[in-house]
Parts: structure tokens; C-alpha cells; sequence
């Protein structure tokens, strides 16, 4: 008989952490089985459910690129039971991992166009998967830009990547704090108001935004005012999904699955759902 | 082994048929099995409108179960006969049609929608549905009303067999199974789920927004054997054993209490294919057993 139990996770050891934040802790994890990791592919804005054995399992986008496959890297924001035991995990210890699920962002069609990344918070996640793979595939792309913003200086995750993406010459990169700190040499206020100051143009455009509701809110009345459509902003939804694979009902917004027909949607799309967000 | 089994103007290759709400409407879960190989399956309640169902949180987890309060979302009958319907193996196994309605006079027009339908091998009458609050719950607790309905949809129902589901949420289940006899029901089928609820201390909020719901799962097994018993030894009527089902040994548990058939619900959750293997798994343990068929054990309870 075909063994065929998408519930199933598979053994998986991390090899690395990185406590970015008070709140956000990184891993770095390779399935055990080679032959399966070898074989493992994903597309960028796809997740994964991480699961602690005998806890619970939780959603995380893959944040890795497929374009680096030596691990599958997940960032952790301590919320409830299962963040919380995961961040209690150290390098070797064992994870539960299904993946890849859901959709993933349009790079294909985003090809050609300039690409403005807005991410708030833990929200950078989601945002970094596409980033690295867009600056893997740099030609594919027009100009890149990237506002990542955090409460502190604290707060920022992935503080390996920024001095890389602030160096570079093929892509813009703010960062900005809530309120003024000691020894912050970036922007300083919120970002939808910092996303203005940039004012970054909407002609052949797409903004990829990931945040919490509240920034998300105000970034979208920003983005509307720099002249994007709905059809041009991106976003990508993480919540309430528990099967992964569209049969249990919990993730579901009218019609649609977030996690078959997400996470990723465009805002035309959202628009069309009933406002259960 | 034979598996088959017959009773109440049904025929089934095997005895395993999915329980309505767990399984879609079938196709859903085609990537994880032949549907072919189940004796059959039911759908979920299909109502003469569509429904939205309830809002979320609609499912939580409980020790051994699950609670849910889904609220009867579905496509409608229309949408289910032309969308759903003609894309399901009909002709190589039951696809039994379960049936939601208000009142006694939809419950009969619904039965009306499907009595000329050759891919519908039976209706399932839910009398027992404990989520939707206009409805549901009140048939399932009163013994007359569950006679009116039953009688409303077999009138209606053409050559049929009609299953009555009853629900657990009564002091006495025989006279709800008698009840649906007089009303000329062919088969019972139980238990539905057990009204419950799951309360989130830190937020004080229940867990489900509705409340209330319905639990199912491992945990309602032992109120479903002895629901089955009770029905299977007091009438003449045969009965499918549902509640709790996630083995063989669970399974032929509930013929020997007197089951012809059974159906496994919350276990889909678990793993999709469960109702699949369920089938090779009662062949394997009857084997074991020494048994040629279920006929064999069926009711054969020691007491």
C-alpha cells in the first residue's frame, strides 16, 4: 500500500539557531533523511509546519531560498505553546518538519518589474525568501528596494543580512525604528510615513508588504497614495492554517483555503473575501 | 475474506463507509485512496440552500477528540447534483446523500431532489445535528418529531433506504430509534456527536465561536458502542455504529454490539487515507479472528 499520510512530519535536527530578537529565534534545520533533502524543493513564499513532538506543530514560512539549499531556515516569534517550546531548542535537537505547503509569491510575473519590499517586524520573514531569491536572479529583476522596520534596534531580525543588503549597490535598503535610540544611525518613525518619504514610484511596480495588521493597515493607505493597485501589492497570510493541505476547514476565508489558495495574495484578491481578517 | 454486507436495501462490498462532515464531499480526498474501495461513503449535509456555515473558530481539539461547530456549510443540493455528483464513483461504490434540513416539509423536498438520482444509494437523515441553532438539536430530542421527519423524507424518497442518524444527546436512544421507525426509517445510524464545549482560560473565551459543538473522536467510542447495543437489541432494525472508530478492533467492536456497518469520522483528521486501509485492516483482523464473515460475530456480544 502507497504510504501517503500528509500529516506525517519528517525527522529533521537543527543545526544552527540565532536568537535575533528578545522575541525571534532563527533555525536552521536539514531533513535527516538525505535522499529527501536532496530531493526537497520549494518555491519562495511557501511554508512549512515545524512541529515539536508532543506539543504541537505551527506554520512558518520557509525564509531560506530555494536558491540555497543547505538548510530550510524558519524565524520563530515566541506567541504561544509550540513557539515557546521551540525556542527552548538548541543545535541538535530533533524537529518535525511538513513542507513545502501552500502557494508561493508570483516571481515569475514579477520579472521585469521593479520590486519595493515593505516588512514590519517578524514580518521581514516571508519577505526575505523572495529578496534572496531575486538578488540570486538579480537580471530577472528592475530596481529592488526594501523598508524594514522594528518597534527598536533591538527588535530588527536578521541583523547577518543588513549590513550586506545595506551594501549593496543593486538594491536600496532603509531601515527604521519606531521611536529615536541611542547609537541608531538609520530612519527613525513609522513606516508607512518613512514609505512616503521614499516615495518610491508605482509604474511597472509591485510592493510585497508582510507586517502586523495595524502597519499593514496604514501601509496600504501609503501605498494607494504612491499610485499602486490592489493588483500591484502582495501579501502573505500565516494564520489559523492546522491540516496544511485544505481538508480540515480551520484556515478558510469565504471560499477560500490560506493554505492551499494562500498564504500569498494580492490584494485584488483579499478585496473579493469577506473581512474575516 | 467476503466483506460484503447487505441490509436494509444496501449492499456494500465491505462494511466501512465514511461518516458525513469528515470526508467532503469525496473528492476531496481522491489524492489519498480509490474511493472505489470503500463500501461507501456519506457527504457532507447538503441542505436545499447552500449554507456559510458558522463563524471561526469552528474545530478545537480536546483529549481523544475534537469538537466542532462547522455549522452545516455546504455547496446546496443543486450545486452537489450537478457539480459534485456526476464526478463521484457512484457505480462502484454507495454514495450515500446526508440531508439537512429546518423543518419536515424541507426535509421531504429534499428527499424529493434525490429519490430519482442513480448515483444516490441512500439518504441519511440528520435529525441529530446539535450546531445549527435553528434547527437540528430539536428533532433529535423529541421522538415525534423524529417520526414526522422520517416519514417526510421516506414518503418522498422514492426506492431509497432511508438512514435515520440519531443523535446521543437524549435520555433514551431506543425510543428516538423506535420513533424513526414508525416513521418507516430502513436503517439508523449512530451516534452523531455529543453536544460539547472547550473553554480558553487565559482569554476566557470558549474556543469555538459558536460556543457549543459537537464532539467526536476516540473519546464519544464507549457511549457509541453502548448506543448501538441498546438500538441493535431492543429493534428489529439494522443500525451503522458510528463514534470513535480509529482501528479494526474498533470496528468490529461495533458489530459485535450488533453493527451491519460502520463509519469512521473524526479518524480522517488524523490521516486521510485512514478509511482506505480501515477496509484491509477489518479483512486482516477477521482473519486473524477465524472469521469467513462478518456475519459470523455480528451481535455476538457474551454477556
Amino acid at each position: 500500500m502507497i504510504e501517503l499520510n500528509p500529516y506525517l512530519p519528517e525527522m529533521a535536527t537543527i543545526l544552527e539557531t540565532v536568537q535575533e530578537t528578545p522575541t525571534i529565534k532563527t533555525f536552521r534545520v536539514r531533513l535527516d533523511d538525505p535522499g529527501r533533502m536532496q530531493a526537497f524543493s520549494f518555491q519562495p513564499g511557501q511554508v512549512g509546519q515545524l512541529s515539536v513532538f508532543g506539543v504541537g506543530e505551527s506554520t512558518f514560512v520557509i525564509n531560506s531560498s530555494p536558491t540555497r539549499m543547505d538548510h530550510l531556515q524558519f524565524s520563530v516569534m515566541r506567541a504561544g505553546e509550540v513557539t515557546t517550546r521551540l525556542h527552548g531548542l538548541a543545535a541538535g535537537d530533533k524537529v518535525g518538519v511538513r513542507a513545502p505547503l501552500g502557494n508561493h509569491f508570483p516571481y515569475e510575473s514579477m520579472r521585469g518589474k521593479d520590486i519595493v519590499f515593505i516588512g514590519g517586524g517578524i514580518g521581514m520573514a516571508p519577505l526575505r525568501t523572495l529578496l534572496l531569491f531575486m538578488l540570486d536572479n538579480r537580471a530577472d529583476y528592475g530596481r529592488i528596494s526594501l523598508l524594514y522596520g522594528a518597534r527598536s534596534p533591538e527588535d530588527m531580525a536578521f541583523k547577518t543580512d543588513l549590513p550586506e543588503w545595506s551594501s549593496r549597490g543593486d538594491m536600496t535598503t532603509v531601515l527604521t525604528i519606531d521611536r529615536e535610540a541611542e547609537g541608531w544611525e538609520h530612519r527613525v518613525g513609522l513606516i508607512p510615513n518613512v514609505l512616503l518619504e521614499m516615495a518610491p514610484s508605482a509604474d511597472n511596480a509591485v510592493a510585497v508588504t508582510c507586517g502586523p495588521p495595524i502597519m499593514i493597515k496604514f501601509t496600504l493607505q501609503a501605498l494607494k497614495k504612491l499610485g499602486f493597485a490592489d493588483e500591484q501589492i502582495y501579501t502573505t497570510l500565516e494564520k489559523r492554517m492546522k491540516c496544511g493541505v485544505g481538508l480540515c476547514g480551520r484556515c478558510n476565508i469565504g471560499t477560500k483555503y490560506v493554505c492551499v489558495d494562500g498564504p500569498v495574495f494580492s490584494y485584488a484578491e483579499l478585496r473579493e473575501l469577506p473581512n474575516e481578517l | 475474506m467476503d466483506l460484503s454486507v447487505s441490509f436494509g436495501g444496501l449492499t456494500l462490498k465491505n462494511p466501512v463507509l465514511t461518516a458525513s462532515g469528515t470526508f467532503g464531499y469525496g473528492l476531496e480526498f481522491t489524492p489519498y485512496g480509490d474511493l472505489a474501495r470503500l463500501g461507501g461513503f456519506v457527504v457532507k449535509g447538503i441542505s436545499l440552500l447552500p449554507r456559510e456555515g458558522n463563524p471561526m473558530p469552528r474545530i478545537a481539539e480536546t483529549p481523544c477528540g475534537m469538537l466542532n461547530a462547522i455549522g452545516l456549510q455546504n455547496v446546496g443540493a443543486e450545486v452537489f447534483l450537478r457539480d459534485k455528483l456526476p464526478r463521484l464513483p457512484w457505480r462502484e461504490t454507495a454514495v450515500v446523500v446526508n440531508l439537512y434540513a429546518c423543518s419536515a416539509e424541507e426535509f421531504g423536498d429534499l428527499a424529493g431532489l434525490f429519490a430519482g438520482e442513480e448515483g444516490v444509494a441512500a439518504l441519511e437523515v440528520n435529525v441529530s445535528c446539535p450546531n445549527v441553532r435553528e434547527g437540528g438539536a430539536a428533532f433529535g430530542a423529541d421522538p415525534a418529531q423524529i417520526a414526522a421527519v422520517t416519514a417526510a423524507v421516506k414518503r418522498r424518497a422514492g426506492d431509497k433506504p432511508v438512514i435515520v442518524k440519531l443523535s446521543p444527546n437524549v435520555t433514551d436512544i431506543v425510543a428516538a430509534g423506535r420513533a424513526a421507525m414508525d416513521g418507516g426509517a430502513d436503517i439508523l445510524s449512530a451516534i452523531n456527536t455529543l453536544t460539547g464545549m472547550a473553554v480558553d482560560v487565559r482569554t476566557r473565551r470558549p474556543r469555538l465561536a459558536n460556543v457549543v459543538g459537537g464532539l467526536s473522536g476516540p473519546a464519544v467510542k464507549p457511549v457509541g458502542l453502548r448506543c448501538v447495543w441498546q438500538l441493535a437489541s431492543a429493534l428489529p432494525l439494522p443500525v451503522i455504529g458510528i463514534g470513535g472508530i480509529a482501528s479494526a478492533e474498533d470496528a468490529l467492536e461495533y458489530v459485535l454490539v450488533g453493527a451491519h456497518a460502520v463509519q469512521a469520522g473524526t479518524a480522517n483528521f488524523s490521516r486521510p487515507d485512514f478509511a482506505f486501509r480501515l477496509v484491509d485492516d477489518i479483512a486482516a483482523l477477521a482473519a486473524e479472528l477465524g472469521l469467513d464473515s462478518l456475519d459470523a460475530c455480528r451481535g455476538g456480544l457474551r454477556t
